[in-house]
């Protein structure tokens, strides 16, 4: 299906297709910015939500810049939003046994570091870092994303790093 | 390890040589511990099949609440109506019942059109006022200084003044209401001026002036135009003293006459736009002259 065909995303599987493509980066973006205490999913879910009311001005190739427009701007002034927090997976402790205690604390101890320290990163910091980092997203990608230029992104990026670097090793 | 480094590296720019140099270097295995501990951050993926549904179904309810078709329309009515009650309120307000008055401060001029499109132009220190709602069946504007009208052909034109009445059919005339002094200079048609118990009628170049309740009718010279529509006032057989209250209105000055004569009866026009030009103008055929200080002009007998 060819949707660049459409004029606008108001029919019913056009907007489907619109929702596969852009569902889940949309989820990975608001996850990394505002964190899982606030609902990320229901986030997603209020950005296509609008997208629907607003189907008849928006065409099928500004649908993504459309709802990213969206996410950039939801909980701007959010009074219950909750304070962000970023969870790691914690790893199967059967893998490691052989592992010293000694070791198992130290790791757990830098893990907890690294989390506190991702947390007290700006939104803007951590959703580029980590979309770069973790989902392994190209520069443009995210500055498109975000509405900003490639520099911009990469300037951001760096300093997230250096940020982290500081607060987990101490530099 | 300079920073340099650590930035081609994130942007994956550094060279073969460099990506060696780099990794060989102390810090970059705490980097690497870094990079691959914050892989653990990585977001669970999104139930696409579940969410999709609880879109769906979002939509669907609220398609089912209104009907698909109010979705559509019903904020349009809204819009719609709102813009009609604006409207009729500003119906309301502005057209029923409603004074407007106009009115100008000193060396200030006014273009007021009224709602049948004739035309007032108001001096300094004037001002008018007519009843919106009613002039259909009433052109009536009431004023006070000095104004030219010019007036549509229609039904019964009044300016009511103070000091008299004026009534015309469709012409274009001037009434000058200054202190005692009451004129009326008619410059096309025919207007009938109602003063007391006295009535006269004014054909075109006509004056009517009544000065502490004396009244004449005058003629003025023909082919002199509105003097207000070309930024000037003009006086016809004026006492001098008018002729001065006029020049302080337009010029925002405080005149000083000490020793001259201001029942002399004047005739000329000055202009509005060039203060030295229109003292000469009314200076020079009364045989004085003048000086400028700041806000004061002085004039004296030469």
């Amino acid at each position: 299906m060819n949707i660049d065909l459409y004029d606008n995303v108001c029919k019913e599987e056009l907007f489907k297709e619109v929702f596969n493509q852009h569902s889940n980066d949309l989820y990975k973006f608001l996850y990394y910015k505002y964190g899982e205490e606030n609902n990320p999913h229901d986030l997603v879910q209020e950005a296509f939500l609008k997208l629907w009311d607003n189907c008849k001005k928006v065409t099928p190739d500004k649908a993504r810049s459309f709802l990213f427009t969206v996410a950039n701007n939801q909980m701007l002034n959010e009074i219950s939003k909750q304070k962000t927090r970023i969870n790691y997976s914690k790893e199967d402790h059967k893998t490691h046994s052989d592992e010293s205690p000694e070791y198992v604390y130290r790791e757990n101890e830098y893990m907890e570091q690294l989390k506190k320290a991702l947390e007290e990163l700006s939104e803007e910091q951590r959703v580029t870092f980590l979309l770069n980092r973790v989902e392994g997203k190209k520069h443009q990608e995210i500055a498109d994303m975000l509405g900003i230029s490639r520099k911009a992104v990469e300037k951001r990026i760096y300093t997230a790093l250096r940020i982290l670097r500081e607060k987990v090793e101490g530099l | 390890m300079s920073e340099k480094y650590i930035e081609k590296w994130l942007n994956g720019e550094l060279s073969e040589q460099e990506k060696q140099e780099f990794e060989n270097s102390p810090e970059f295995e705490s980097l690497k511990k870094l990079t691959s501990s914050i892989e653990k951050f990585k977001a669970p993926e999104l139930d696409k099949e579940k969410e999709w549904e609880r879109i769906k179904a979002t939509i669907y309810d609220n398609s089912n609440e209104k009907s698909k078709k109010s979705v559509q329309w019903f904020p349009t009515f809204i819009k719609v109506a709102a813009a009609i009650a604006i409207i009729a309120t500003a119906y309301i307000y502005f057209f029923t019942n409603n004074i407007t008055t106009i009115s100008t401060s000193v060396a200030e001029k006014k273009t007021v059109v009224l709602p049948d499109s004739s035309i007032v132009i108001l001096n300094s220190l004037s001002s008018i006022t007519y009843d919106d709602s009613n002039w259909d069946n009433q052109r009536e504007v009431k004023m006070e200084g000095e104004a030219l009208f010019t007036v549509k052909k229609g039904s019964k034109f009044e300016v009511k003044s103070s000091s008299g009445t004026i009534k015309v059919l469709g012409t274009e005339f001037n009434v000058r209401e200054r202190g005692s002094l009451f004129e009326v200079i008619c410059y096309e048609g025919l207007v009938q001026v109602n003063k007391g118990n006295e009535e006269v009628r004014l054909t075109s170049n006509k004056i009517f002036s009544s000065l502490a309740g004396k009244s004449s009718v005058k003629e003025k010279a023909t082919g002199i135009t509105p003097h207000l529509a070309s930024n000037e006032s003009a006086f016809y057989s004026v006492p001098f003293k008018e002729v001065l209250n006029e020049f302080e209105r337009q010029y925002q000055v405080d005149i000083s006459s000490k020793n001259i004569d201001l029942q002399r009866d004047f005739t000329g026009k000055f202009t509005h736009t060039d203060i030295d030009l229109a003292l000469k103008s009314i200076t020079v055929p009364l045989d004085l002259s003048y000086k400028i200080n700041g806000g004061k002009v002085i004039l004296s007998k030469k």
